[in-house]
């Protein structure tokens, strides 16, 4: 009898959509943009600040419409969403941990 | 006993006829207290004598039984019926290779299991004619990842073994852990150059699903985060020229 194992493909570019609990995954991870944007809109602010008041004004100024008040708030809720699923998990695991060492000792 | 008709679609993979895997469906009564396990047993004994499996305790110890249940990896002397809709799909342990049926190919498991180095070091000699003595607490430190049953659910469920063969993946890092934390170990520099080398724990991307997937609630996630953390110290003690991390 012989041995033929058979393989099953698993796609790199479309493996996240196999299951609910890997796209939670991806959307969380996701958040890498967002903190990608934010950097550089602190490098973007501190050339602003170092090129003078008039500067600094203009930019303050141009994030002061309805466009990007929304999109912070939309990052900062996706940021607690990644906080939630991401931090509390590690929390919670490093916490049952401690409690359990803690519990047994005498 | 009440009895209930349930469509038991099973993946079916024959090596020397099939040239890629396919589904057979069976019609089984079941009974309301059986497992997922037992309707299989009722199709091998009483329709269809040909379809290969693993089991044995039937008891969650053996961790033979594992395979994917709807999509999901679990032990199937765990999964109940009652807990199912009318229709499963039964199918190997994704991530492996398919022998036959539903028995999967875990040799590449074996060998990371064995490359860990799960047994005890010593550097000292153990005392002489008297046992380690090992506090309560240090035990608690260990010994929920002493609960890992070889079931290889987390190696299923881990989307960064699927993509990459050659992570050393969640249950061998959670094993290696568990001698990590043992306070009779002297072995944890040793095996962090293992460990904490490219297809240790930094391969892990932390998706977690090992964690939610395991039915002995091990937690291997939790051990490959503690292992990056005491991998990133053992590294800075060896640069700022401190001991390492052996008991």
């Amino acid at each position: 009898m012989s041995r033929q194992p058979y393989i099953r493909p698993l796609s790199k570019t479309t493996w996240y959509m196999r299951n609910g609990r890997y796209r939670v995954y991806m959307l969380r991870e996701m958040t890498c943009l967002l903190v990608g944007f934010y950097a550089f809109l602190t490098i973007f602010a501190l050339a602003k600040l170092a090129a003078g008041p008039d500067q600094w004004n203009q930019f303050l100024a141009s994030q002061q419409n309805k466009v990007m008040i929304a999109f912070h708030a939309f990052a900062l809720l996706y940021f607690l969403l990644r906080d939630v699923h991401f931090g509390s998990a590690c929390r919670m695991r490093y916490l049952r941990w401690c409690l359990k060492c803690q519990s047994e000792r005498i | 006993m009440n009895k209930r008709q349930m469509e038991l679609e099973v993946m079916r993979y024959d090596p020397e006829q099939d040239d890629k895997p396919w589904f057979q469906n069976y019609s089984v009564p079941c009974e309301d207290d059986w497992a997922i396990l037992d309707a299989i047993n009722y199709v091998k004994e009483n329709i269809d004598t040909t379809l290969s499996y693993r089991w044995s305790c039937h008891m969650m110890v053996c961790g033979s039984c594992g395979m994917m249940i709807n999509g999901e990896p679990s032990l199937t002397c765990k999964t109940f019926i009652r807990d199912l809709p009318d229709k499963v799909r039964v199918e190997p342990l994704e991530n492996f290779p398919v022998e036959r049926d539903l028995v999967v190919v875990l040799d590449d498991v074996m060998q990371k299991l064995h490359k860990v180095q799960p047994y005890i070091i010593r550097k000292d000699d153990p005392p002489q004619g008297k046992e380690h003595q090992q506090s309560r607490g240090a035990l608690a430190k260990f010994k929920q990842y002493t609960m890992c049953i070889n079931c290889m659910c987390c190696y299923s469920a881990c989307p960064q073994y699927g993509l990459n063969k050659d992570f050393i993946g969640p249950a061998a890092l959670a094993l290696a852990h568990r001698y990590n934390l043992d306070s009779r170990d002297q072995g944890k520099s040793q095996r962090l150059n293992i460990l904490a080398d490219h297809d240790g724990v930094w391969d892990c991307s932390f998706v977690g699903a090992c964690s939610e997937v395991c039915p002995k609630h091990v937690d291997p996630a939790a051990a490959i985060q503690q292992m990056k953390i005491d991998g990133a110290m053992e590294f800075w003690k060896q640069k700022l020229g401190f001991p390492g991390g052996d008991s």
